[in-house]
């Protein structure tokens, strides 16, 4: 508890700036108010859950990707209590569609997926920048020596010979 | 200097022409060279031309323009100038340099003194009214624009007609002064000084020439004739110099009176024009008693002769210097020195003589100093000596002029600044005349400059700054005679064409030369071209010298010079870091070598100028962003972009992103949907 305290006390100031039940309270309100679709959203939405409890990314990033699309799966379960009358009796109907759970899980699972190819993607776009920059600064340096002579690469003007052409 | 076949003519003005292959050996003055001259004016009027040494010094180029040659007494130049003169030959073409040259009227008489030494006698009016008178004329004219003749001998004077009648004095100004003079025509100091170390001197001079040419008239034979020069010196100093050319003849008192009076060694008794002149209207003087040296008790051998008296040992000291270091070592010397002239501070004298020689010069020359040193304390008016050289004070100059070319001689003149012997020979005058003290000054500025190694100083600074009117002897323009600085880019113009591809237009002689005659301190200037090794300062700083001249004589139509000077500065333009920059001097500099203008030049590449600046900011600041650039490279090699925690946290951050808006816009979807239906 100690080290939770500190964790939170030593987050960055950049967020809303609100006391935790600020906001949940008035969510446990609202879902009291419609516990139905409260029931079957929050049974909907186990997968995130879990996600949570496994989350090591920094900012919780991995449960707000899990979390975002498993909602969007979680709109059919939605719709169907809606539908039936949004009534306390047709939550374990409406739990019973494995329709529904396909859509939550795959919801779910397509948080996870893009969480998990989202790096390979980003570290080939790093790799393309890297390459783009290092043209631009080989352009650069080629110009000042274009301008400035040979002279103005100073210490990084220094070439070392190939091992083949200085005879080791 | 060789005949050459020269075929064409050389101009000296537009009247005079000159036959550089018709030499006139007869009418050869002192060191000048006779040739064949024709006046196109008056093509019956028979003139020769005297050609001047090109390496030493001419008074005759600034003094002759200031007299007319009227006036039958003395033979002046009808014209005078620096010409074009064939200089030498290489394979099949004739080399061309300047030189001075005189034009004089043939004399229509014979020489009064031929080789054979033969002399016409005149009696005492004869010499009065043929000699004397007008011997007093040319002296009052030549005062008057400050010019003695210092070539008043036999062999130099002409009957105006025939072979008797008149006399006029031949030419003064193509020699340096006194170089044709025998000794027995010149005073002891100036006899024993070599023929091109003896200076201007002054009337004085003159009026001794005047009574020993005089004396040999008045005797109609050259009275010492059997003497070879030191001989003649010898007996001046022993017996004086009227005892000596008188040789015991028997004189009427009036001219024994004139003859004594002219020929005193003592310059202070010596007598003065003013009083020839009252000796010629009868007035009478006191007998002028002869100045013999004080006697030795005792004699003192050295080099085969017995010497009772201290200028005749100095003087023999000087010609046989081996022979003096041994005998100033020798204990004899010693005791003669300090007992045989009842000389009570003889004693405190060469204790001060060995202390000076110790303190001024190298180690290795104290004993050449050591003899130096009592010469001059010996002699008292005698020439400077000092190994192979003797030197008046004033002839310094034109002596190491004359010998720049002989190495050893340089060197010794070197060592004999160095050791400070002209002061040391200043200090033992009783007056001094005014050039002498104005070369006092001189010898101040030399001290500073000798030891100096940088161009612009040295013996070559000492050269010019002994003699103003020396030639400038670099070996670019030796050749072209050029005396004053106005002449000085105009020569190197047409003397580049002929040196080796990449000769630069600078060396130590017109460094030297340059700073010399130059009105301002060229030390400034001359910093640059201390350090050969930093090529760019080096060659800058010769731009900067000729900017100097040429902005100082307003010279630019120098086009080889401006060529040159345009190759010597690619170095310099190289340099600029900005190749933009390179671009823009080598144009300009091309726009200012059409114009030949060296000074705009200079403001291009100036090392304190705007551009030099820009660039060497420019090229600091382009080095900074160059180090930048290369540290971004680093990082980005090093992984700056795909580090693998910085990739992860990018990617979760995209994913979440990407999920929560896609997110949004189902749940907005779904509410519109949900809504509408």
């Amino acid at each position: 508890m100690a080290n939770k305290s500190n964790a939170n006390a030593g987050a960055p100031p950049g967020g809303l700036g609100v006391k935790p039940w600020v906001l949940i309270v008035p969510i446990v309100l609202i879902g009291l108010v419609f516990l139905p679709s409260a029931a079957v959203i929050c049974a909907g939405m186990l997968p995130t859950l879990v996600a949570r409890l496994v989350d090591t990314s920094p900012g919780r990033r991995f449960s707000i990707t899990v979390g975002s699309l498993n909602l969007v799966g979680c709109l059919y379960f939605l719709n169907r209590i809606w539908a039936a009358g949004h009534g306390i009796s047709d939550i374990q109907t409406v739990l019973g569609d494995s329709y529904g759970w396909l859509a939550a899980l795959s919801g779910a699972g397509a948080g996870w997926v893009i969480f998990g190819a989202m790096p390979v993607i980003v570290a080939k776009i790093a790799d393309t920048q890297t390459a783009l920059r290092l043209r631009r600064i080989t352009g650069d340096q080629e110009r000042l020596a274009k301008d400035w002579g040979e002279a103005v690469r100073g210490v990084y003007g220094v070439k070392v010979a190939p091992k083949d052409q200085s005879g080791e | 200097m060789a005949v050459l076949s020269v075929k064409e003519a050389v101009e000296l003005g537009e009247r005079y022409e000159i036959a550089p292959s018709q030499r006139l050996p007869a009418f050869d003055s002192g060191m000048a060279e006779a040739y064949a001259a024709t006046d196109r004016v008056d093509a019956s009027r028979k003139v020769i031309a005297l050609i001047s040494p090109g390496h030493l010094a001419i008074r005759g180029l600034s003094i002759a323009p200031t007299r007319n040659a009227a006036g039958a007494y003395l033979m002046w130049p009808l014209a005078s100038g620096i010409v074009d003169w064939p200089v030498g030959v290489e394979g099949n073409d004739v080399l061309w340099g300047r030189r001075p040259a005189f034009i004089y009227s043939i004399p229509s008489g014979e020489r009064l003194m031929w080789a054979n030494k033969q002399i016409p006698q005149m009696s005492e009016s004869q010499l009065i009214k043929s000699f004397i008178q007008p011997a007093i004329q040319i002296l009052r004219d030549l005062i008057l624009i400050g010019c003695p003749h210092r070539a008043i001998r036999p062999q130099n004077i002409y009957f105006q007609n025939g072979n008797s009648g008149d006399l006029m004095f031949g030419d003064c100004l193509a020699s340096p002064p006194g170089t044709g003079q025998p000794a027995s025509c010149e005073t002891v100091d100036n006899a024993i000084s070599d023929p091109v170390g003896r200076g201007v001197g002054s009337v004085a001079d003159d009026l001794y020439a005047i009574g020993a040419t005089a004396i040999m008239l008045f005797l109609g034979r050259y009275p010492v004739a059997n003497l070879n020069e030191e001989q003649i010196i010898n007996a001046k100093i022993n017996m004086g110099s009227f005892s000596t050319l008188a040789g015991g003849e028997k004189l009427a008192p009036s001219l024994a009176e004139l003859f004594r009076g002219l020929l005193c060694d003592k310059i202070a008794d010596r007598w003065t024009i003013k009083q020839l002149e009252g000796w010629m209207t009868g007035a009478h003087f006191n007998p002028t008693l002869p100045s013999i040296p004080q006697r030795a008790s005792r004699p003192l051998k050295f080099s085969g002769g017995e010497f009772l008296n201290k200028p005749a040992l100095a003087h023999a000291m000087s010609r046989h210097w081996n022979e003096a270091i041994a005998l100033i070592a020798d204990g004899d010397f010693d005791n003669w020195f300090k007992r045989g002239f009842g000389d009570e501070k003889a004693a405190d004298k060469m204790l001060r003589i060995v202390g000076l020689a110790n303190a001024y010069g190298a180690q290795s020359g104290i004993r050449d100093r050591t003899v130096s040193r009592y010469i001059i304390l010996m002699g008292g008016n005698l020439p400077i000596c000092y190994k192979d050289i003797r030197t008046s004070l004033m002839g310094l100059g034109s002596m190491l002029s004359h010998y720049f070319e002989r190495s050893e001689r340089v060197q010794q003149i070197a060592e004999l600044m160095n050791a400070r012997l002209p002061h040391a020979w200043l200090e033992e005058q009783p007056n001094l005349r005014p050039d002498q003290m104005q070369l006092r000054r001189s010898l101040e500025i030399i001290d500073k400059v000798i030891d100096r190694a940088a161009p612009g100083y040295g013996i070559e600074r000492v050269l010019y700054e002994l003699d103003r009117g020396t030639p400038c002897k670099s070996a670019l323009i030796a050749d072209y005679y050029v005396v004053n600085s106005a002449d000085l880019l105009p020569a190197i113009d047409a003397a580049i064409p002929g040196a080796p591809h990449g000769t630069l237009p600078m060396d130590r002689h017109i460094a030297a030369f340059i700073a010399v005659n130059m009105k301002r301190s060229m030390d400034n200037e001359l910093i640059g071209l201390a350090n050969k090794d930093d090529d760019i300062a080096y060659r800058t700083a010769i731009l900067r010298l000729l900017a100097i001249v040429q902005r100082v004589h307003q010279q630019y139509d120098l086009p080889r010079l401006s060529q040159v000077v345009v190759e010597m500065l690619e170095p310099v333009i190289v340099a600029f870091h900005n190749a933009g920059m390179r671009d823009h001097i080598r144009g300009q500099i091309d726009t200012h070598a059409h114009g030949c203008r060296f000074d705009e030049m200079l403001l291009l590449l100036d090392g304190d100028g705007s551009l030099r600046r820009a660039d060497t900011d420019g090229f600091a600041q382009a080095m900074l962003e160059y180090a930048g650039l290369e540290r971004g490279r680093a990082w980005l090699a090093n992984g700056g972009l795909t580090e693998t925690s910085r990739v992860r946290g990018i990617a979760q951050r995209a994913a979440a992103v990407t999920a929560t808006l896609t997110s949004s816009a189902c749940l907005a979807a779904y509410g519109v949907v949900a809504a509408l239906f």
